[in-house]
C-alpha cells in the first residue's frame, strides 16, 4: 500500500512539472473564451446550451482525450526515454503495484489538468446563463475520460516512442470517424462512453439531447455503465502494463 | 565426466553471491555478451574494459533489467528479474547521468529508501547523503545538480537500504580528483564491510586503486580475470612495441639488434621500432647502445601501450 502511495506520488509529481502538461491546461481552457464569444449579448438559456453543445462536441470530442493522451503516455513513457526506470524497477514492489501506481498517476494528473481548464469554462458558463450547476456533468465525463485515457496509454506510452502520435491518430480515426459510421464498434469508443456519462447528469434541451442521441448511436446514456466499462478497461490495463514491466528489456541505449 | 573445480579458476570465486551462468545478451544481429561465465564474491570487483566491451550490458542482465538471451544469473541465489524482493538486498547504479529532475536530492533518496522498505527513512537518508557528502546540497533540486554531484546522490540513492550486494555501472564518470578518491575510499569500505561491490570502469588506473579483483571484458567476453597482479604478468608476457626516434636509426638497430630480448626491428627514415619481450631490459640498453653506435635520441615511446590493444591481445593473442 506504502509502495503504491510512493510510486503514484513520484510518478505525478513529473507529470504535474511537464511543460506540455501546463499546455494541455490552457488547451482545455481555450474552450472559455470560445464560450465567451459565442455567447455573448445572447440569453442565459442559449448560454447554457452552447456550453452543453462546446462540451460534448468539442471538448469531449477532441479537446479533453487530447490532453488525457499527452498526460497519459508521459507516465511511463518519460520514464524510459529519460533513463530513469531502473529507479522504479529496482526495487522490492510487485510489477503490478508499479503498473497501478502509473495508471492512478496517469489519471489524476490528467483529471486535475482538464478539470482546471473545465472550471474555467464552467465559471464562464455560470456567470453567463446563471446556472452554476452545467459544469457537474462534465466533471462526471472528464472523470471517465481520465481513467479511459490512461488505462489505454499508460502501457502504449511505456512501449513505443510515438504513442502519443499514434494516440492522435487513433482519436481522429477510430474514435473519430470509423464508429460513427460503424455501429457495431461504437460500445468501444471511448468518447461514446464519456458523453453517455456525461449525459446521464447534463441537462439538455430537446436539441442537444437529439444531437447527443445520434452520437451515441446504440450506446445507452448512463453513467454506471459508463463507470464499469472503464474499470474493466483499468484492470485489463493494469494487468498488461504489469506483465510487460514483468518482460523487462524496457532499458535500452 | 566431472565438472571443473570451479573454486580454483580465476573466473570463480569461492562464495559467490552475484554469478553469470554462461550469460549471453544480444539484441539483433549484436552479440553484446558472449557466454559469460563467471562468479563474485565479496570484496571490490573491477569490471574492465574499453568502451562497448559489454559492462553495461552484462551488469543490466544481472540486475534483471535485461532478460538474457541465453544463460542466467543470481544474486544471493535468486533471479532478481523474477523475484523483484530480491531488490531489498540489491543497490544498482546506471551509467545514464539521470535522476528525478523534479525531487530534492534528499527526497530522492527518502524515496529509495521507502521504496526498498527502509523503517527509518529520514535517518537513513540523512546518513547516506553524509556517506557521499552531499548533506550541505541536500535540499536542492537534482535539476540543479552537477554530473558529480548526480553521480554521488545516485550511489547515496543506491545504498541507503544497505544493501548486499552493490553494481556500480562507472560511477566514477564525471566526478573531480577529490570527489573520486572519496568514492574510491567508500567502495573499500563497504567491501571490507563484507559486501559485494563491483564497479565497471573503462579506465585502469581507476580499478587499480580500488579493486582486489578484476574481471577484465572485451567484444562481449571475459579476456582475463583475477588479482590484479595476475592480470599485469599476463600483460606483460606481451611483446611490446616501442619506437625510437633518432638521427641515425641504422647503427643503432645494428647494435640494438645484439640484445636477446629484442625479437624484431624495423628501421625507418627517422627512427626504428622494435618488437620487445622486455621493454625493461630494452629500456636500460638504449642509451649504452645509442652512445656506442654514436647515435642521438630525441624520443622514445611505447607504440601499444593503450588499454584497448592489451585488451585485444588478452582476447586473442597471436
Ligand atoms: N539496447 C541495445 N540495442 C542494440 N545494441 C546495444 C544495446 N545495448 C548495448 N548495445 C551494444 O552492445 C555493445 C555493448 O555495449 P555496452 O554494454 O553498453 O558496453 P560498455 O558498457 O562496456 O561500454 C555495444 O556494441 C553496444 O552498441
Ligand atoms: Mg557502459
Amino acid at each position: 500500500m506504502k509502495a503504491l502511495f510512493l510510486v503514484v506520488g513520484s510518478i505525478t509529481g513529473r507529470l504535474m512539472r511537464r511543460r506540455r502538461s501546463i499546455a494541455m491546461f490552457f488547451l482545455t481552457a481555450s474552450l472559455a473564451p470560445l464560450l465567451f464569444f459565442l455567447a455573448l449579448g445572447r440569453t442565459g438559456s442559449f448560454a447554457a446550451e452552447m456550453y452543453n453543445n462546446l462540451t460534448f462536441g468539442l471538448g469531449m470530442a477532441t479537446v479533453y482525450p487530447v490532453a488525457a493522451l499527452v498526460v497519459s503516455t508521459a507516465a511511463l513513457g518519460e520514464e524510459r526515454k529519460a533513463h530513469t526506470l531502473p529507479f522504479l524497477l529496482l526495487k522490492p514492489v510487485p510489477r503490478v503495484v508499479i503498473a497501478l501506481g502509473a495508471l492512478i498517476a496517469a489519471a489524476v494528473s490528467a483529471f486535475v489538468i482538464v478539470e482546471a481548464g473545465v472550471l474555467v469554462t464552467w465559471v464562464v458558463a455560470a456567470v453567463m446563463s446563471g446556472d452554476w450547476s452545467l459544469g457537474i456533468a462534465t466533471t462526471v465525463g472528464v472523470a471517465v475520460q481520465c481513467v479511459a485515457s490512461a488505462a489505454l496509454f499508460v502501457p502504449l506510452g511505456l512501449v513505443l516512442n510515438r504513442a502519443t502520435l499514434l494516440g492522435l491518430g487513433y482519436l481522429f480515426l477510430w474514435e473519430g470517424i470509423l464508429s460513427s459510421f460503424i455501429a457495431g464498434i461504437q460500445a468501444s469508443s471511448i468518447y461514446r462512453i464519456v458523453v453517455s456519462a456525461w449525459a446521464d447528469f447534463a441537462s439538455m434541451t430537446v436539441d442537444t439531447y437529439d444531437a447527443v442521441d445520434v452520437i451515441l448511436g446504440r450506446v445507452t446514456i448512463g453513467a454506471g455503465g459508463a463507470a464499469a466499462k472503464v474499470a474493466v478497461m483499468a484492470l485489463v490495463s493494469v494487468m498488461l502494463t504489469g506483465s510487460i514491466l514483468k518482460r523487462r528489456d524496457l532499458v535500452g541505449e | 565426466m566431472t565438472a571443473p573445480d570451479r573454486s580454483t579458476d580465476a573466473l570463480h570465486v569461492d562464495e559467490p553471491t552475484v554469478v553469470a551462468n554462461r550469460l549471453s545478451k544480444w539484441f539483433g544481429p549484436k552479440v553484446a555478451v558472449s557466454e559469460v561465465d563467471c562468479s563474485f564474491g565479496p570484496g571490490v570487483t573491477g569490471l574492465l574494459g574499453p568502451n562497448g566491451a559489454g559492462k553495461t550490458t552484462l551488469l543490466r542482465v544481472l540486475a534483471g533489467l535485461l532478460t538474457p538471451s541465453a544463460g542466467g544469473a543470481t544474486i544471493l541465489g535468486r533471479d532478481p528479474g523474477r523475484k523483484p524482493g530480491a531488490y531489498r538486498h540489491l543497490g544498482f547504479v546506471p551509467e545514464d547521468e539521470a535522476v528525478y529532475e523534479h525531487m530534492t536530492a534528499r527526497r530522492f533518496i527518502q524515496w529509495s529508501a521507502a521504496m526498498s522498505k527502509v523503517e527509518d527513512t529520514g535517518a537513513a537518508a540523512r546518513r547516506a547523503l553524509e556517506t557521499v557528502h552531499l548533506t550541505k546540497d541536500a535540499d536542492r533540486a537534482l535539476s540543479t545538480f552537477s554530473k558529480g554531484m548526480r553521480q554521488r546522490a545516485k550511489v547515496a540513492a543506491a545504498l541507503v537500504h544497505d544493501p548486499e550486494v552493490l553494481l556500480l555501472d562507472e560511477p566514477l564518470n564525471g566526478t573531480d580528483p577529490l570527489q573520486r578518491a572519496r568514492l574510491i575510499e567508500l567502495f573499500l569500505d563497504l567491501g571490507q564491510q563484507g559486501r559485494t561491490i563491483i564497479v565497471s570502469s573503462h579506465v585502469l588506473a581507476e580499478v587499480e586503486r580500488m579493486a582486489g579483483r578484476v574481471v577484465a571484458m572485451v567484444d562481449g567476453r571475459v579476456a582475463a580475470a583475477g588479482t590484479l597482479a595476475a592480470l599485469r604478468d599476463a600483460m606483460s608476457d606481451k611483446p611490446r612495441l616501442i619506437r625510437i626516434d633518432t638521427d641515425r636509426p641504422r647503427p643503432l638497430a645494428r647494435r640494438l639488434l645484439g640484445g636477446e630480448w629484442v625479437e624484431s626491428v624495423r628501421v625507418g627514415e627517422d627512427g626504428i621500432e622494435i618488437r620487445t619481450s622486455d621493454a625493461r631490459a630494452l629500456g636500460l640498453d638504449i642509451a649504452a647502445g645509442a652512445r656506442e653506435a654514436g647515435a642521438r635520441i630525441t624520443a622514445v615511446s611505447p607504440e601499444d601501450e593503450s588499454l584497448d590493444s592489451v585488451f585485444r591481445y588478452l582476447v586473442n593473442p597471436r
